[in-house]
């Protein structure tokens, strides 16, 4: 079975965040929160790098793990969701994710927080397929149309890459051999900055 | 005499109309005390949520999907 993932080519990411804004409009995101975002490393600098991040779709999820209500589920091609009627808004799975990708509306006369949300994979949740629903809840599902998410699919430098995990390291690979270089260009020491 | 008794048909009715203004606050009110009883229990590590039901089979949507990533996510 396919394993959907995605992937940010650091050699290739210009950082101009229309992934960001594709996201956003595509899902009619609200106000202050961004399920997908550019984080630039060496800003200003020369060699400076942008990775576009954003919900990884774990394969062993640490938000799932540490659910207090077990809202998270897995679909079989491995996308994470969860069901918004039962999260409680606890914020948990914000301090288990290593990407940041659990979101938090405002909620209320007094700004209250909201029930998580964040990157589906373009796969809605777990309303019924195309419903309106699920297009207020989670945004639209977009595989469901055999389409992919739309901020790999409308990447205009294809740095970002989204599907199946075999296809997406083939193409990378072709990617890296034809560079002559190594895969990662940071280099494993160098993987976390001070 | 006929006097006394319209104005004690009136209190008479006045009586009524509060009796039954009383009922309708009363059943308003109970109205906010529903409970929805359909508790889902929890047990730790298992999903109870909805399930996630997709509209084409496994085989079809990976197919679908690996179709879209040769047409979309081709290099240039």
């Amino acid at each position: 079975m396919a394993r959907m993932k995605f992937l940010c080519d650091e050699e290739r990411c210009i950082e101009c965040n229309a992934c960001v804004t594709a996201c956003k409009n595509e899902h009619e995101v609200p106000w202050g929160v961004n399920r997908r975002r550019v984080v630039t490393m060496d800003d200003g600098e020369p060699g400076e790098k942008s990775i576009s991040v954003a919900c990884m779709h774990c394969s062993d999820a640490p938000c799932q793990a540490v659910c207090p209500v077990d809202c998270f589920y897995t679909t079989n091609d491995g996308v994470v969701l969860h069901d918004k009627d039962m999260c409680i808004g606890c914020g948990y799975c914000l301090y288990a994710c290593p990407f940041g990708a659990p979101q938090y509306p405002q909620e209320g006369a007094f700004g209250a927080r909201g029930k998580m949300d964040k990157c589906t994979f373009c796969a809605g949740g777990p309303e019924e397929d195309h419903s309106h629903e699920e297009l207020e809840k989670y945004g639209r599902n977009r595989l469901a149309e055999g389409k992919l998410p739309l901020c790999a699919e409308m990447c205009s430098t294809k740095s970002l890459l989204a599907g199946d995990g075999d296809m997406v390291s083939d193409l990378f690979r072709n990617r890296v051999i034809r560079r002559e270089g190594e895969a990662n260009t940071w280099g494993w020491a160098t993987a976390y900055k001070d | 005499m006929k006097v006394k008794q319209i104005r004690g048909a009136g209190q008479q009715l006045t009586k009524i109309n509060m009796k039954v203004c009383l009922l309708f606050i009363t059943l308003f009110t109970l109205t906010a005390c529903y409970e929805d009883t359909d508790v889902i229990l929890h047990q730790s590590g298992v999903y109870k949520g909805k399930i996630d039901r997709h509209t084409q089979t496994p085989e079809q949507r990976q197919a679908l999907l690996a179709k879209r990533f040769g047409q979309v996510q081709t290099d240039r």
